[in-house]
Order: structure tokens, then C-alpha cells, then sequence
């Protein structure tokens, strides 16, 4: 968690089973920012969000990630973590037999180090604001991690863990797909009390619906592996008037 | 491993033994006539491991504990931290006999007896007489007759009819011994109505052993018993375990079971589900690596009517173990409404380590109900990237998962001490 930091992301070309998805792709983000990256289905929106945190699947081909300087394309995604990443998936995976509460208190201390690992009662006392925070009961800390929850849970559960680990940059891949408005609402009301000088976020979405709850500073539209126009949160309001069609033919017509 | 050489020991010394133990005469014939079915029987061919060619050439078939006191404080240090709850029922042997024990006084007032078997034979001669080597034959195959003619030290525990023991019986046995044998029998007696837990443990040091260790259950009538055995035998061990459990009607007989030691270890847990209602259920967990070997088999035998058994395995592999794993559900000619599931999954933590998975149902009825399932997988790659994007290592995620693989069974285990101590020996075998 730091104050002025900045993701630059350069030329950024990342291929999946020698297909090219992202063609080309800068963006420069500061912490205290909230970018929103809008596009139709195949645009790449989950690939950028994946090559971001270092999925081995995703091959970058050509360009840079950077966090501060530091080269993130270099590191593990565990890495990239403890220097400052997060990333909210989509389709959070299901943990057999550890809970939410052993999983966070691991995820804190692989970012304390060892000797400084964070304590019972200062753990405790966390994760319950947090939950309050999001409106959770309790008794989640408990359960099993994402196993057996409804979508809506997952995803809330994937915000109390950006709460709990502070990150510099959280990506947000598609957070709001699933979710029913008292959800979504929860969501980005957490996000918001997150969000500050401190930390900078990406939300990726393929509606425009959760940017009314978290308002975006600047709008991305992705297209075919590319940002095609940039804006303030009035594109996406242009955008859900006018559709993603509306883009292409800006695009094609080369009027963008 | 070599191959099998005939006894290094003859009648003499198994008179010797009986004698120094001041034994009764039908004992003495027990051991003899097992000596001579030793003699008799064939190396046992298991198939896919060796175990059954085990060579007891060299090997010391008797060694008195250096230790028999009543003082838990006296004990060596190292067995003093297994001794962990206050006031709590423990018979303790070391190498191959007695060295502590305790039970409190309120147990032994409802007639509970927990003694070591060598005493239990000397006070309470007709009730072991009646029930040893009732569930086994002592001649079933080569190494249980070599137990047979050898045991010593074991446990024999009796529960009276309708009493209930709140506190776990725990059987304790621990060797620092290089070239021993050792043979513990127990043998659990659960009248009717009794409900009771028992917890044998198994630890020794890295020196080479030979265990051929049985365990009888005789559950009668609507008795509740459960059997947690934690086998964390050293590098040197190769051992051959025997469980045999006996339900009667409408009667419960529970294992969980934890094989994690021995370099290699062949384990037979046979449960016979003779009485109308009666129920087992077994629960094990196998976690081998480097190059330990493991054969273990759980048998549900159906015989009465309305029964039912269920059997879950978890079991981990890592470096080059090799595991075969049997389970067999097998459903008698008669054992009508039967109900009898297994499941077993197995996480394979590494190209090199091996695991055969053996299912099997034997259904002689039609009116039953019986079905098994079985996973074998590695790590999940997504698993392992999503708990890397909150910052927690490879290996370590690793840990997490194998952690919360094995949980749920572990979490059956009747102590929290013993269960935090196994769950420290599975750290250390992810660590190496």
C-alpha cells in the first residue's frame, strides 16, 4: 500500500495458444484512480486481467508491465502480489477444507514475512470490521473458502479479501457479472471505502451498471485486443446508449 | 528386502517367553501351535508389494523396556510428551513390554478394565481366554502366526455392559530399538451397550523394526466404539498390521485410521458386520513420500440383515511412495438391505510417486445398496494461481491445499493433541 504509485502497462501484446488477443495495449495508472475498461465479449478484458497477475496460459509476446519501475512480467504471481497487485476474479476457485478466515491470515502473513506475521486478536479484529464493512455474517470466516457459495457471496468474499490485503492496484475482472443490485451495490460501496490515495483500480466490466456505484475516473473501451477510446465516465454512458456496435463502426470507419 | 528365510527362533524360545511371562498353560499351547503354523504356512504373496517377504534373520524377537514405573515423570523424555493429558487412560509399552500405565480411578470403578494384555491374562484370564483370537485365526497367514507365537506387551480393555468411557482409551507404543521385533496384540472388548474410544499410537525412532502388530474389536450388541490408530512408525520400520472388528446387532464399530510411517507398511482392516443393524464406518488417511510403500486394504464383510458400512480414504503421495489401496465391500448371500459405499481420493503431489486404487464390491444379494467413487489428481493449476495472486508462495499453496485436502478425516480424530501432532508430522513430510 503506498501513496503515488503508478501501473504502467506499455505496448502490451499477449497471446493464448499462439493466438494473439491483446494487440497493442498501454494504459497508466496511478493509485488514488479508478479506471474502468468496458467491451464486448472477446474483446480481451479477461486476458489483460489474467497477464496482469501472471497466469502461465497468457504468453506476453511484446511490451511491459510495470509497478513503480519494478518489471512485473518478471515475477511470479505471488509475487506480483506481495509487491502489490490484486486481482478480484470472475470465477473465484473453490478451496476444499480451508477457511476463509486460515486462507487470509496466510495471504497476510506471506505478505508480512516471516517473524512478523500479523496476530490473533489484531487478525480477528480485522477481518470483523471487514465483513461489517461488506456486510457479512460472521460466521463466513468459518466456511470452507467459495465452497458452496452463491455467485454473489464469491464475489463479496473476493472484495473482503482485496479489504484485508490492502493492495496498491486491484483489478477487477468482471466483479459485477452475477450480481443483483443489492449485491453490486454492497460491492462498490466496499470498494469505495477501499479505494484512496493509497490504492489505484481497474474495473473491468462488459456493462456499464456497476460504474453507477463506483464511478469511474477515466472509461477504457477495449476492442479486438486494443483501447480504442479513452474518456471520462460520460463514454460510458455514450456507450450504454449506444452500444459496443456503435464503437466497431467508429473503429472500422476510422473515426477513432 | 530379502527373501524369506524359515524361523530363526524354534520352540525353545517361544517356551522361554511363555514361561518368563508365567503364563497359563492354554496360552503357552496357542503360541506353540502358531509356531508351528509358521513353520507351515507359505510366504504370503501380496501381489504388487513385497511386504509379506519380510526377514526376521537377525532380527531381536524380545527386549524388555528399560522403563516399568508408575511415575509418568520417570519416563524418558522423549515418551514423556506422548503421555500429554493429565489424569488421562494410557497403557504405555516400550520396545516389547509395559512400562507405564494409568487409569483414573473413576473408570476403574465402573469396571472398566485397560491393562497391558500380559497382565490382563494374569487377572482377568477367562475373559481374554474367551475373546482372543476370536476375530483372526492365528494361523490366518504367516506373519499374524508369528505374532501369534511372539505378542507381548498389547493392550486388553473391557468395557462393562451399558457404560459409557467419556475419555479416550489410549494404547501407546514406542521403540528407540535398532533390530527388533515387535508384536503388540490388542484386544478391545465392548459389552453390550458400551460405548467407548480407543487411540492407539505407534512411534519409534529410525532404527530397524519388524512390527506384526493385530488389533481385535469385539463390539456386542448396541455398543458404540471408535478406533482412531495412528501409525507414525520411523524409516527403518516395516510393518504388518492386522484389524479385525467383530459388530454384533444393531452395534457400531468406527476407525480412523492414520498410516503415515514405515518404510514399508501392509495394513489389513477387516470389519465383519455380523449382527442385524450393525454399522461400520472407516475413515483413513494415507500420506507416503520418498520411497515409502503402502498396502492398505479395509474390508466391509455384510453377513447380517440391514447393515451398512462406509469407507473414505484420503490419501497423498509425494517424491517416489508407491500406495496400492484396496476396498472391499463385500456383500454376503443373505445380508439383505445392505446399504455399503466407498470413496477414495487420492492427490498425487509429484510425477514419480504411484498409487493403484482397488475398489471392489462383492454383492451376493440383490437387496442392497452399494456404490463407490475415486479421484486421483494432482495440484489444480488454477487452484494454485489463485492462491499465488493473494501472495502466497508455491509451495506453500501446495501445503494449504494437501492441509485442506486432509482435513475433513482429520478432523475425526478423538484427541486435539494427537491430532495436532499428526498434523505437525504431515508439515514435516511436506517440508522435506
Amino acid at each position: 500500500m503506498a501513496e503515488g504509485s503508478k501501473l504502467v502497462i506499455e505496448d502490451l501484446h499477449v497471446s493464448v495458444e499462439g493466438n494473439e488477443i491483446i494487440k497493442g495495449l498501454s494504459l497508466e495508472v496511478k493509485t488514488g484512480e479508478v479506471h474502468a475498461i468496458m467491451g464486448p465479449n472477446g474483446s480481451g478484458k479477461s486476458t489483460l486481467a489474467y497477464t496482469l497477475m501472471g497466469h502461465p496460459r497468457y504468453d506476453v509476446t511484446e511490451g511491459s508491465v510495470t509497478l513503480d519501475g519494478e518489471d512485473l512480467l518478471d515475477m511470479e504471481p505471488d509475487e506480483r502480489a506481495r509487491a502489490g497487485l490484486f486481482l478480484a476474479f470472475q470465477y473465484p476457485t473453490e478451496i476444499e477444507g480451508v477457511t476463509v478466515a486460515n486462507f487470509l491470515r496466510t495471504a497476510i502473513n506471506a505478505r508480512r514475512g516471516p517473524g512478523n506475521e500479523i496476530s490473533v486478536s489484531e487478525f480477528a479484529k480485522k477481518l470483523r470490521e471487514k465483513m461489517e464493512l461488506l456486510d457479512m455474517d460472521p460466521s463466513f470466516a468459518q466456511r470452507y473458502l467459495n465452497d458452496g457459495f452463491s455467485g454473489g457471496e464469491k464475489k463479496r468474499n473476493e472484495i473482503l479479501q482485496m479489504a484485508m490485503l490492502e493492495p496498491t492496484f486491484a483489478i477487477m475482472d468482471e466483479t459485477d457479472s452475477g450480481l443483483d443490485i443489492d449485491a453490486l451495490q454492497i460491492v462498490s460501496n466496499g470498494v469505495n471505502q477501499l479505494k484512496g490515495p493509497h490504492m489505484g483500480v481497474i474495473v473491468i466490466t462488459h456493462y456499464q451498471r456497476i460504474l453507477r456505484y463506483l464511478e469511474p475516473d477515466f472509461v477504457h473501451v477495449l476492442v479486438d485486443g486494443r483501447i480504442v477510446r479513452s474518456g471520462g465516465k460520460e463514454l460510458a454512458e455514450e456507450l450504454e446508449e449506444k452500444g459496443y456496435d456503435w464503437i466497431r463502426q467508429e473503429v472500422e470507419s476510422g473515426r477513432m | 528386502m530379502s527373501v524369506d528365510i524359515t524361523a530363526a527362533f524354534g520352540e525353545a524360545a517361544v517356551t522361554e517367553l511363555s514361561q518368563k511371562k508365567a503364563e497359563p498353560k492354554w496360552l503357552e499351547e496357542l503360541r506353540l501351535s502358531a509356531l508351528r503354523a509358521y513353520g507351515a504356512l507359505p510366504v504370503p504373496d501380496w501381489r504388487r508389494t513385497k511386504v509379506g517377504q519380510v526377514d526376521i534373520n537377525g532380527i531381536q524377537l524380545y527386549k524388555e523396556s528399560s522403563v516399568a514405573t508408575g511415575d509418568a515423570a520417570a519416563l524418558p523424555e522423549k515418551v514423556r510428551s506422548l503421555v500429554t493429558e493429565a489424569d488421562g487412560a494410557i497403557v504405555l509399552q516400550i520396545d516389547s513390554t509395559l512400562a507405564y500405565r494409568h487409569l483414573p480411578a473413576e473408570l476403574a470403578g465402573k469396571g472398566i478394565i485397560f491393562t497391558s494384555l500380559d497382565q490382563a491374562v494374569k487377572e482377568h484370564e477367562a475373559l481374554v481366554r474367551e475373546h482372543l483370537f476370536t476375530s483372526v485365526a492365528t494361523d490366518a497367514h504367516r506373519l499374524i502366526a508369528l505374532h501369534a507365537s511372539l505378542h507381548s506387551g498389547g493392550a486388553f480393555i473391557y468395557v462393562p455392559k451399558n457404560v459409557r468411557v467419556e475419555i479416550p482409551l489410549q494404547f501407546v507404543v514406542w521403540s528407540e530399538a535398532d533390530g527388533l521385533g515387535l508384536f503388540p496384540h490388542l484386544l478391545v472388548v465392548a459389552d453390550e451397550g458400551a460405548e467407548v474410544t480407543v487411540l492407539e499410537r505407534y512411534v519409534s525412532g529410525a532404527g530397524r523394526l519388524i512390527v506384526s502388530q493385530v488389533t481385535e474389536v469385539i463390539a456386542k450388541a448396541n455398543a458404540e466404539v471408535t478406533v482412531a490408530s495412528i501409525q507414525s512408525w520411523g524409516e527403518g520400520t516395516t510393518s504388518l498390521v492386522e484389524r479385525r472388528g467383530v459388530v454384533d446387532r444393531d452395534a457400531t464399530l468406527n476407525w480412523v485410521l492414520g498410516e503415515l510411517g514405515s518404510a514399508q507398511n501392509r495394513t489389513l482392516t477387516h470389519t465383519r458386520l455380523e449382527g442385524d443393524g450393525s454399522q461400520s464406518a472407516a475413515s483413513m488417511v494415507i500420506f507416503a513420500d520418498q520411497t515409502q510403500e503402502v498396502d492398505a486394504g479395509l474390508v466391509m464383510n455384510h453377513v447380517g440383515h440391514y447393515t451398512s458400512s462406509d469407507m473414505v480414504t484420503k490419501t497423498v503421495l509425494k517424491d517416489k511412495a508407491y500406495a496400492v489401496y484396496r476396498a472391499l465391500t463385500d456383500i454376503e448371500d443373505g445380508a439383505i438391505n445392505t446399504s455399503g459405499f466407498q470413496v477414495e481420493n487420492a492427490l498425487i503431489l509429484n510425477k514419480g510417486a504411484r498409487l493403484d486404487a482397488i475398489p471392489e464390491l462383492e454383492i451376493e444379494e440383490t437387496e442392497v445398496q452399494a456404490g463407490h467413487a475415486a479421484t486421483v489428481g494432482q495440484v489444480d493449476e488454477t487452484l494454485l494461481f489463485y492462491m499465488m495472486s493473494r501472495g502466497v508462495p508455491r509451495a506453500e499453496a501446495i501445503r494449504l491445499i494437501v492441509e485442506g485436502f486432509l482435513d475433513p478425516l482429520l478432523s475425526r480424530i478423538p484427541l486435539e493433541s494427537v491430532r495436532g501432532e499428526l498434523e505437525k508430522l504431515i508439515d514435516r513430510k511436506m517440508n522435506r
